[in-house]
Parts: structure tokens; C-alpha cells; sequence
């Protein structure tokens, strides 16, 4: 509230705006979230005492806790939390201080959601089509933005030129100033993407890119340690976290997979655990997230009850055939839909809830954009690949379980008539298509325009049977990678249960649903009845 | 329509906060927002943390206040360590709008299905 009130005065006498859109929902509702959490623990039975904690210390303690490291460097970069915007810390065995932070309404985040507005994208849910969408341009807006919008200092601290941004005063986060100093009015939702907006989402991933480096290395020099820690939304940015890596400015990197706030939820209660009692820390030697699977599962039983009584036809597996019978549809081209064991915390699919494919076919990035996940048709496809030979594919060797660091595609494998570039010059209505089908290497379905790709590691440890479903594959057809995207269509949630399973494969062009141990073929379903208006159910993100 | 400035639609409590907002920003004359417990560092835009200045709010606390009048004492509480005693003048409209606008027993948990583990509030 105190935040609130401040840009309340600071924006006076034009705050009518910012006081019609937020008084209601911080009279109403943020004051009183106490209440509604009280109220739900309660019905679980949990009446105690209730603690809060820091935005961005949760996000600290979400990035060290779960960490591989005693020590470490902290850096938590966001829209905003309470005040801060970016913190630099420093975490020991179960301490955890916050060093120097950025306040608002300076903020990495909140500039990069403006880029993300402007470019017709929703704001908190559409960064990353805006980084998706980077590679197809050039950074040439990239001075521009830090002659006129953002200041960054050699130290990698920085501060927003206010007259061009919006979210103080208004309800939007951009306004005419923006649009005269990129000569273009914002692109509006599902308006076709000309060169100029990809150019606009190039010149902004490099900024980003830069300012992540220099905080990095601020880091680096305040703590002197060699491990660094990252969360916030801004650490879902997979393409800065690799510029951090390849700068090697740090030793060793990890990241909280769900790096936005839900994983603020983890933060704050391994903060209170560490601090509130006595159970000491343990530091695992890959690290103690799990894998991220944190969410629920369903047993074999449990499915086939659900199969059985809505009378959907499906065989069931030995664990053996299953891993090659899965791999046999995959290189026979086939879309799977994957609902294996618990599911995922945080915004990515990992094997849990995923849809997976051949990433060799060179009609595979278009047809699960258009056919299967309904999305817009620029959208790049992320690579699982077997821990053992990602070095084979990528120039990256290091672990990946989380899908936060990208790396490009080794030479080797790239095509060499490749003229990446021709169709980017002076053309202001690419043929988007045409870019993406052009088959850029070995594994075209997981390359992107640039040759980069967001990249998974998978282990026989954290998932041995996505692991084993991957290694079946290469036996077959000598690829150890298969795509990897989430188990949802645009704008819907990630599917949970079998059920939201099933009604995800049926209403799109998937060809196999596999559960557990259990496998239905499309071709031997009956359509969903009474389903034609599913697609308004949820709004576009 | 807007009389002096201010939409007529507004309730009472937004009216007088915009006005109190406004006039405690006049006072400031054009000083920019100042955040709560950092203090800013020479020749940097990092800023350093305070947390000695207040027990209350340190990273992890226990939230007691559960009433408008409790919000009140803490918000002020927050203001007076912080040195910004200007503000003030607007706890008392915050726990007149804290307490008209709170959700009444029952509205609270409201909530809409959007599948077996996702609910809107």
C-alpha cells in the first residue's frame, strides 16, 4: 500500500487513472489477502500463525534453498514486489542478505513488459512470445532504447526514463510517447507481426541481455563468490541466462525452474522453514528441486478406473514395449500427448505434462503450432535431449534439466544452404511460414530462425521414463532428442489430470495419448460430444 | 463527467484521497517517490538496505493486523520510521476505505472452478 500511495502523489495531479484502476482491488482485496488465506488454510484444518515474507526474498530463497550450493550470489529480477525491482544477495548454508536492490518504478521487468504491450502481446503472460519472437529481427532499435529509455550504469544498475512509460499514471504500460519514438502506433492483438515489431523484440532481448550480464557481474564482484542463484520472472528470460553462462561469469549457474511468482509460494516456505525452526539445510549434489515435479500424479489404477468408466478404448504396456512402442510413433511422425507421474511446478513442461514429437520432420514446428497448440505460427519448439549427448547437438555441456538456459545448434549438424538473412532486408511482410519451414538443421522442429534452442537435459534420475522413452528413440532412428512442448493449447493451463488429458488430445490434431502405461490412438476414439465452443472457454494469452 | 478534476462517479473515500494525495505532493514539490527502508548509495542507482529502522518489517513477520484500525497502526508505524511523516494525513482514509471496501464473512472464498486444481477469486 505504501508503494501504491507513493506513485499515487508522485504522479499527481494525474493519478485519477491509477486511483479508479487499482482502489478497488487494494481496498478489497490485497489488504485483506490475509483473510482469504486464513480462511482456505482453515478448511484444511491449518489454524496458526501466519507469516509473511518478502517478495523478493521469497524469490531468493526460491533460487538458493533448492540450490546445489552452501554459498552463492543471489540475483532476483521482476516486475516489482514490494518496493524492490532487482536485489543482489548473498546466501550462506541458511542465511540468506540482501546486499542492494533497485526500487521501483525502476524496473527490468516492467520495461521489458512495455516492449511486450507495444508489440501486441498480454503483459505477465506474453514475455515469452516477445523473446520467441527476438531471433526473426535485428537489434537495431537497441541504442535507441538506451539513449532515450533506460540508463545503465558499468555497474549494471540502471534507471527508466519515466516520460515514455505509462504504468505510473495509466492502465496501460505504454502510450504516444512510445509510439513517436518508434514511428509506429503498438501492434494490436493478433494484428500480423511486420519487421519493425520483430526488430523492436530484438533490440529489447539485447538491452535485457545486457543489463543481465552487468548485474551479473556486479554480483560477481560484491560477493567474490563462484555460484550464482537466479529467480523472478525475468529469470525465465532463457536467453539471457545463457549470454550469463557463456560470459562465464560465474563458475557454476543455477535457476528456480518456476522463477515467476508461483515460485515466490516455495521461497517463502523454505524461509520460514530455515528461520522459524530448527531442521537444518541440506545441499544436494545436483540439487534439491526434484525436478521439478512437485505436483500431483495419478497411479496406473487410478487411469485405468477413468478410462473404464467413460468407456474410452486404450491397450496397456509392459514398461518394456511401452518405451519402444512410444518411440516407434514418434518416428513414425505421430504427436504424443504424455501425462507422466507428478506434474510440474513452474511454467515449463518436462516430461511430466508434455506433447512430444520427431524433431528430424521439417513439417513439425508448423503443424504443432497450427494443428495442435493453436498458436501463433513464429513460436519456436524446445529440444529434450539425452544428458549424455547434448554436446553432440549444442554448444552447451553442461545439466539443463529445466529448460532455462538456451545454446545454439552445433555447426556440425546445421544445413549449409541455409539464407538465413536474404529474406530480412527491406521486406516489411515476411512470409513467416516460408522462414520457419526452411529446414535450418538435422533437427529443424527444435531450431530456431538464429540456430538457438531453449534447451532440456534429461537424466535417468530426475525422469528415467522420459529418459527411456528419448533412449528408445535414438535407438530406432539415432536422434537422442524429441520436442518437447507443454501439454496445453494456447491460452489454456497445462493439463493435471487424466481427464483434462483426454479432452486436450481429443479437441486437437494429437495422434496418441500415453498415461502412465497406458495408450489410446486417436483413430479409435469417438469425437467428444456436445464439445464445438471449447475455444472460447478461455481467453487468448 | 469530472467536477474539479475528479470523476463523479468516485466514492467519498477516493475523492478525499486524491485530494489529500494531491496536497501532499504539492508539499513535496516535485520529489520523486521514495522507497521504504533502503537509503541510496553514491555515484550507483543500487540502493542499500535500512532494516534497522524497522523491527516490524523485517524479511519475515508475523501478520497480526486483521482489522482496519490494526492497518492503520502499522501503516503508520511504517511511515514514521521511514520518515514520511507528510503521508500521514492519508492513514485515516485508508482504514475508512479498508473497512468499507473489505469483503464481508462469507465473500471471502468465493470462488469460480476453472478445473479441479485452478479457482479464480
Amino acid at each position: 500500500m505504501d508503494r501504491w500511495l507513493e506513485n499515487v502523489i508522485a504522479v499527481s495531479p494525474d493519478n485519477c487513472a491509477i486511483i479508479e484502476k487499482s482502489y478497488e482491488s487494494m481496498f478489497a482485496d490485497k489488504l485483506w489477502v490475509h483473510d482469504l488465506i486464513r480462511n482456505e488454510l482453515g478448511k484444511l484444518g491449518i489454524a496458526d500463525k501466519l507469516y509473511v515474507c518478502e517478495h523478493h526474498v521469497s524469490h531468493a530463497a526460491s533460487a538458493f534453498y533448492p540450490s546445489p550450493f552452501n554459498e552463492a550470489a543471489i540475483l532476483t529480477m521482476d516486475g516489482v514486489g514490494e518496493w524492490a525491482t532487482t536485489t543482489i544477495g548473498y546466501g550462506k548454508n541458511k542465511e540468506i542478505e540482501i546486499l542492494e536492490q533497485i526500487s521501483y518504478p525502476h524496473s527490468l521487468g516492467l520495461l521489458y513488459s512495455a516492449f511486450t504491450f507495444f508489440c501486441g502481446f498480454k503483459v505477465n503472460f506474453g514475455e515469452y512470445k516477445l523473446m520467441g519472437l527476438a531471433p526473426y529481427g535485428e537489434p537495431i532499435y537497441a541504442n535507441l532504447i538506451k539513449e532515450k529509455l533506460i540508463d545503465i550504469r558499468d555497474d549494471g544498475s540502471f534507471r527508466l526514463n519515466l516520460d515514455y512509460f505509462s504504468f505510473t499514471n495509466k492502465s496501460v504500460m505504454t502510450d504516444e510517447a512510445f509510439e513517436k519514438l518508434f514511428d509506429t502506433p503498438r501492434r494490436l492483438p493478433e494484428e500480423q507481426i511486420t519487421r519493425k515489431y520483430m526488430d523492436i523484440a530484438a533490440s529489447i532481448q539485447v538491452v535485457t541481455e545486457e543489463v543481465v550480464l552487468g548485474l551479473a557481474r556486479h554480483a560477481r564482484k560484491i560477493t567474490g563468490c563462484k555460484n550464482l542463484v537466479l529467480a523472478g520472472g525475468i529469470a525465465l528470460n532463457c536467453v539471457a541466462n545463457g549470454r550469463v553462462l557463456k560470459d562465464k561469469v560465474f563458475e557454476n549457474i543455477w535457476i528456480q525452474p518456476a522463477a515467476g511468482d508461483a515460485g515466490g509460494a516455495l521461497g517463502a516456505a523454505l524461509y520460514a522453514t530455515y528461520h522459524l525452526s530448527d531442521i537444518p539445510r541440506t545441499v544436494e549434489s545436483t540439487d534439491s528441486q526434484r525436478g521439478t515435479y512437485l505436483g500431483p500424479k495419478y497411479s496406473v489404477e487410478e487411469i485405468e478406473i477413468f478410462l473404464k468408466n467413460n468407456k474410452y478404448p486404450y491397450r496397456v504396456y509392459e514398461e518394456k514395449e511401452l518405451y519402444h512402442q512410444i518411440a516407434r510413433y514418434l518416428a513414425d511422425n505421430k504427436v504424443i500427448g504424455l501425462l507422466n507421474g507428478r506434474m510440474e511446478f513452474g511454467p515449463r513442461a518436462l516430461g511430466g505434462r508434455s506433447i512430444i514429437a520427431n524433431p528430424m520432420s521439417e513439417e513439425m514446428q508448423s503443424k504443432l503450432n497450427l494443428k495442435i497448440k493453436f498458436r501463433e505460427s513464429f513460436r519456436p519448439f524446445a529440444p529434450a535431449v539425452l544428458r549424455e549427448r547434448v554436446a553432440d547437438y549444442f554448444e552447451l555441456d553442461t545439466d539443463s534439466p529445466y529448460m532455462l538456459l538456451v545454446a545454439p545448434v552445433r555447426e556440425e549438424i546445421r544445413e549449409t544452404n541455409d539464407t538465413y538473412g536474404e529474406k530480412y532486408t527491406g521486406d516489411d511482410q515476411i512470409d513467416m511460414l516460408q522462414v520457419i519451414k526452411r529446414k535450418r538443421s538435422t533437427i529443424p522442429a527444435v531450431t530456431h530462425v538464429d540456430y538457438s534452442a531453449r534447451i532440456q537435459t534429461v537424466d535417468s534420475e530426475r525422469n528415467p521414463y522420459f529418459y527411456r522413452i528419448i533412449k528408445s528413440f535414438e535407438k530406432i532412428t539415432g536422434c537422442g532428442v524429441v520436442v518437447n512442448t507443454s501439454f496445453n493449447v494456447r491460452g489454456e493451463p497445462i493439463v493435471c489430470t487424466p481427464d483434462d488429458a483426454y479432452r486436450c488430445f481429443m479437441r486437437t490434431d494429437m495422434d496418441v495419448l500415453v498415461m502412465e502405461n497406458c495408450v489410446l490412438l486417436k483413430e479409435e476414439q469417438k469425437p467428444l460430444e456436445n464439445d464445438e465452443s471449447w475455444r472460447n472457454t478461455y481467453e487468448l494469452d | 463527467m469530472r467536477v474539479g478534476g475528479i470523476p463523479m462517479s468516485w466514492t467519498e473515500d477516493m475523492q478525499k484521497l486524491k485530494v489529500v494525495a494531491d496536497k501532499i505532493a504539492a508539499g513535496r514539490d516535485g520529489k520523486g517517490m521514495t522507497s521504504c527502508l533502503t537509503k541510496p548509495i553514491e555515484n550507483t542507482y543500487y540502493e542499500k538496505r535500512t532494516h534497522t529502522s524497522a523491527e516490524h518489517m523485517t524479511v519475515l513477520f508475523e501478520y497480526v493486523a486483521s482489522t482496519p484500525i490494526e492497518l492503520r497502526e502499522q501503516i503508520e508505524q511504517i511511515w514514521n520510521v521511514n520518515g514520511k511523516s507528510d503521508m500521514l494525513d492519508l492513514a485515516s482514509i485508508c482504514m475508512i476505505s479498508a473497512a468499507r471496501c473489505r469483503p464481508k464473512q462469507g465473500e471471502v472464498g468465493k470462488r469460480r472452478e476453472v478445473s479441479q486444481y485452478v479457482y479464480e477469486f
